[in-house]
């Protein structure tokens, strides 16, 4: 792939894991430096608070809604932040972020390409 | 759900929904456009989002007891896979989920809202205040 393209990388891990945040924000500055070095361009980024902090809306196409605390337990892995990066390598880009997840010892960092529509809304919409 | 905070902060809004659930892309588009104007009309500034690509497009690195894998997608362990989010600055996050029902309402999905910490040392207090205690 040689086109840039953008993609959003999630990162999961154990809400309950134990793990030095110290060196997670380091793995996080480094990562970022890495970027900046590799043309891999960050345009985005957050880290999400705690996953018990998460308000749920769930709706059935019958039209009930149903609002509740979370967490979101469908996973045993909580999403706990992303980042947003402009990469013409995207292979290279998850082997950056790899000591991301490995900071915290378990998880799973996946990346995922944004959608891409022609400038009609509606007109571009993936199969 | 009685908790509403008066100072603006960002929340990320997370789109969960079955990939195969049979969509309607019309009716999900137009509910994406009402929603951005009720956003701009009752106060929640959108300050970013996207759409995502399909989950079977996904690359995944693991890492566990065994080591680091990297393998494709999609992400295995859930059946509602992230089809896109929102990130919106508002005080009222309950009023904000209330407006963004119509947007899995089609699929019979599940919107998650989630605080954004700033990564200046400390957490956003009241993404604390709501949580009760972190872990």
């Amino acid at each position: 792939m040689t086109t840039p393209t953008t993609h959003l990388l999630l990162l999961r891990g154990d809400p309950d894991g134990t793990f030095d945040l110290d060196e997670v924000f380091a793995a996080h500055d480094r990562f970022t430096a890495a970027c900046a070095e590799q043309g891999h361009e960050i345009l985005g980024g957050e880290e999400l608070g705690p996953h018990t902090a998460a308000r749920l809306l769930r709706a059935t196409p019958e039209g009930d809604v149903t609002v509740s605390d979370g967490p979101y337990a469908e996973t045993a892995e909580q999403i706990g932040g992303y980042y947003l990066v402009r990469t013409a390598d995207p292979d290279a880009l998850l082997r950056l972020a790899a000591p991301l997840i490995e900071a915290e010892g378990h998880g799973t960092a996946e990346l995922r390409p944004v959608a891409v529509h022609d400038p009609t809304p509606g007109a571009g919409a993936p199969a | 759900m009685t908790t509403t905070t008066t100072t603006p902060r960002t929340w990320m809004l997370l789109l969960w929904g079955d990939p195969d659930a049979c969509v309607d892309l019309e009716a999900a588009y137009a509910a994406h456009g009402t929603f951005t104007a009720d956003c701009a009309a009752h106060g929640h500034e959108i300050v970013g989002g996207e759409e995502l690509a399909g989950a079977g497009t996904a690359r995944l690195l693991t890492v566990d007891e065994s080591g680091t894998q990297v393998t494709e997608g999609p992400y295995a362990e859930t059946t509602e896979q992230l089809g896109g989010f929102y990130l919106v600055r508002t005080s009222d996050p309950d009023g904000l989920l209330r407006l963004a029902a119509p947007l899995v309402m089609d699929d019979g999905g599940m919107l998650e809202l989630r605080p954004v910490m700033t990564r200046d040392g400390e957490p956003t207090s009241d993404a604390l205040t709501y949580a009760g205690q972190r872990a």
